[in-house]
């Protein structure tokens, strides 16, 4: 087993990407075999199979929620404007914040006042937020091919995976992480053949 | 042609700089070499560590065998006054920063009234940040090394020289050799070239990127054209 980036890590815990040695095809091997193992614990009852599907279920469900500092409401607001086809500037500089954010502490707070700035009193282990963003980033990958939305992606469903034993698969924030596992294997494998990898 | 001194770490990326200047018969006035006194990590320390591994004696033993003259300081005396000293004395106006991984040039360097070079690993404006290299190959099958002139801002001084290559070989010879080698190249040419000026980079926050997942450096490494 080469693939040890997602092991060991809690919500907010450093993962060294720097300097990652160059181990050879069957470390790609190792990666699927990785997230299959996590998706193979999901409850496949609980799945949601589209990004239309996640759209509209989430406005069911969080229709009440106006928190403007909640990181859950920006994100289900992103989802849905991706849904729509569009993306606004605002929301394009809150994607480009939130990568900046994880990238350099691997935490996604729950509350972040109108500077962007943590809210003490607020956690940073919301599955949902770490689903949400990562699902978005693929969406957005997908949508303009740069690379840097599918790193910061990887990265964050290296911390889902990690917190493998504590997530529980029959909710709905399992859901999302599942989800959002499925669409980043998806998108490994569809570059793979892309560029002639044999995994 | 310019005239250039050079400070220098205990790194393999260093002594790369140094070999390919030399090469081209390009001789600094004034070397200034930081001692590793601390913790730093020598570049190719994770993974190529027998490349780097004596990269102290290496890059010494290179600047005898050349009988270089060279100043050597610790690397904590960086910030130090003494250094700075130094550096305000020097005789050249170029001089060119290849310090240790991750170590960035302080700010009161720019009050030394001197124009201080970085090879950054990748071709600017397009790709600012760190492995911009992995990027840039998975995007349009391309690797380079750009020459700037240093500002207080991270990669966004005005740009003298690129240099690239398409569809390279030895891909995964990159983080350690490759990259050392391209960022000579261009540091090569700016001082052949002889010219220091140009115009600041455009700020353009879509291109700056955070170090490359691992997964996706190994498909921009495996990847067939």
């Amino acid at each position: 087993m080469i693939y040890s980036l997602s092991e060991n890590l809690e919500y907010g815990s450093r993962q060294t990407y720097e300097y990652h040695p160059y181990l050879g095809p069957n470390f790609l091997q190792d990666f699927f075999e990785s997230r299959s193992n996590f998706l193979n614990q999901c409850n496949p009852e609980m799945c949601i199979s589209s990004f239309d599907e996640l759209a509209t279920s989430l406005s069911k469900m969080y229709c009440e929620e106006n928190n403007s500092g909640s990181v859950l409401v920006v994100l289900i607001k992103i989802i849905k404007e991706l849904n729509q086809g569009f993306l606004t500037e605002n929301n394009r500089l809150l994607i480009k914040a939130f990568i900046k954010k994880f990238e350099v502490s691997r935490k996604i707070y729950s509350i972040y006042d109108a500077d962007l700035k943590p809210d003490k009193f607020s956690n940073f282990s919301d599955e949902k937020n770490y689903g949400l963003l990562s699902i978005i980033l693929n969406k957005m990958y997908q949508k303009e091919k740069n690379f840097q939305f599918l790193s910061t992606s990887l990265k964050i469903n290296d911390v889902i995976v990690s917190n493998n034993m504590e997530l529980n698969r029959s909710n709905f924030a399992g859901t999302i992480c599942a989800m959002a596992v499925n669409y980043e294997m998806t998108a490994v494998r569809n570059l793979c053949e892309k560029k002639n990898v044999d995994v | 042609m310019l005239t250039f001194s050079i400070i220098l770490a205990e790194t393999s990326r260093s002594l790369i700089y140094l070999q390919t200047l030399i090469d081209a018969s390009l001789y600094p006035e004034q070397v200034y070499y930081l001692r590793n006194n601390t913790s730093l990590p020598k570049m190719g320390q994770y993974g190529y560590g027998s490349v780097a591994e004596n990269s102290d004696e290496c890059v010494r033993s290179y600047l005898n065998i050349k009988q270089i003259n060279y100043k050597q300081y610790d690397h904590d005396q960086l910030l130090g006054d003494e250094f700075q000293a130094a550096l305000s004395a020097c005789a050249s106006n170029v001089i060119i920063f290849s310090g240790y991984g991750g170590i960035i040039l302080p700010k009161q360097f720019f009050q030394c009234k001197k124009v201080f070079l970085h090879a950054h690993g990748g071709i600017l404006p397009e790709y600012k940040g760190s492995t911009t290299n992995y990027y840039s190959l998975l995007s349009e099958n391309v690797i380079g090394a750009s020459t700037i002139i240093m500002t207080e801002d991270l990669d966004t001084g005005p740009i003298l020289n690129v240099v690239s290559v398409k569809n390279p070989t030895k891909r995964d010879e990159l983080d350690h050799s490759l990259d050392a080698q391209l960022r000579a190249e261009s540091l090569v040419k700016t001082i052949s070239d002889g010219k220091i000026s140009g115009e600041n980079q455009p700020l353009n926050e879509n291109s700056h990127y955070f170090v490359i997942h691992p997964v996706l450096k190994h498909i921009s490494i495996l990847q067939v054209s």
